[in-house]
């Protein structure tokens, strides 16, 4: 149940994150959330 | 690992795929798969049964058409595999995705998801086969690369992860993809292009490393590194330095000089 519910939350809180565009030049960040960097973890279709 | 998945809907389970997928939860998206791919079944079934029997058809609150739910738990739980080294169960689910004709009663959306799913089974089965050193798929793959756009940049990066890994040459596909990634990479739309360009720098530099392009790779990571440091992107950084690092050895005044600059706006 605990696991549910920290999975629940996981999903929330990544649901609710917005990308924002960003240009070299500029000083806005966009914190990047979960395990992502490299590797992002690929595969074909998963943003469909 | 147990999850109590009752009382998720469809849409909620397609959710905590995705978000398993970026969390690296393989053995989740396994049940999680499972779980949405049943549901869709009972409903498909009771669809079915309506249909036999004259009555108005439920759509139990789906947001999208039936095809799409069928496909993407095969989709996910394969890559799921792909990604655990379980090729051989991957290809099991590729298949079943692959061919989702056998559906009854779909529409033209329905139809346009079995077209989608059909064309996404190739992409993933030359993913697999790149991921067992099986190099001869590369012009295939490339011709799927070109005429499916929006999977062009993880594509790139799983054929750059395959030429590090197997030591081939893809010269041919960085000239050919680099300026579309590159443009790509202006416009942060998601996170996840985002985080795929930083791969895409660090793969190509590592790459460069390998190839005794040594200084393009170490120009690539200072640049690569900065970016990393903006985006707050730790994991990039740390594997960007780490290559650095590697190379520490060979790299010029400049280039020690504007990496201990990143080092120090760290500590600002």
């Amino acid at each position: 149940m605990k696991k549910t519910f920290i999975l629940v939350v996981t999903v929330i809180a990544l649901l609710s994150v917005n990308a924002a565009a960003v240009s070299a030049d500029s000083s806005t960040t966009v914190p990047l959330t979960g395990k992502g960097g490299i590797f992002v973890p690929l595969g074909h279709g998963v943003d469909h | 690992m147990e999850l109590d998945l009752n009382g998720f809907n469809a849409d909620s389970l397609v959710q905590m795929l995705k978000a398993s997928f970026t969390l690296e939860n393989w053995d989740s998206m396994l049940i999680i798969a499972d779980r949405l791919y049943t549901e869709v079944n009972t409903f498909y079934k009771m669809n079915q049964q309506e249909r036999i029997g004259e009555k108005r058809v439920s759509c139990f609150g789906l947001t999208r058409n039936i095809v799409y739910y069928f496909g993407y738990s095969m989709c996910l739980k394969g890559i799921a595999f792909e990604k655990l080294g379980r090729y051989n169960e991957a290809r099991e689910c590729i298949a079943i995705y692959k061919d989702l004709g056998w559906i009854r009663g779909i529409d033209a959306d329905g139809q346009e998801e079995v077209n989608y799913y059909r064309e996404i089974a190739k992409g993933n089965q030359y993913i697999i086969e790149l991921n067992e050193g099986n190099v001869s798929v590369l012009p295939d793959y490339l011709a799927f690369l070109r005429n499916t756009r929006e999977e062009m940049m993880p594509g790139v990066l799983y054929i750059l992860d395959s030429a590090i890994k197997y030591r081939f040459s893809v010269d041919h596909v960085l000239e050919e993809f680099s300026e579309q990634i590159t443009a790509m990479a202006e416009y942060y739309e998601i996170q996840r292009n985002i985080r795929y360009y930083i791969d895409y720098s660090y793969l190509k530099a590592r790459y460069f490393s390998i190839n005794d392009k040594v200084d393009d790779a170490l120009i690539i990571i200072v640049q690569s590194l900065a970016t990393s440091v903006k985006l707050k992107d730790d994991r990039g950084f740390k594997k960007l330095a780490a290559l650095f690092e590697t190379l520490r050895g060979q790299a010029t005044s400049e280039q020690l000089d504007k990496y201990l600059g990143i080092m120090k706006s760290i500590l600002d």
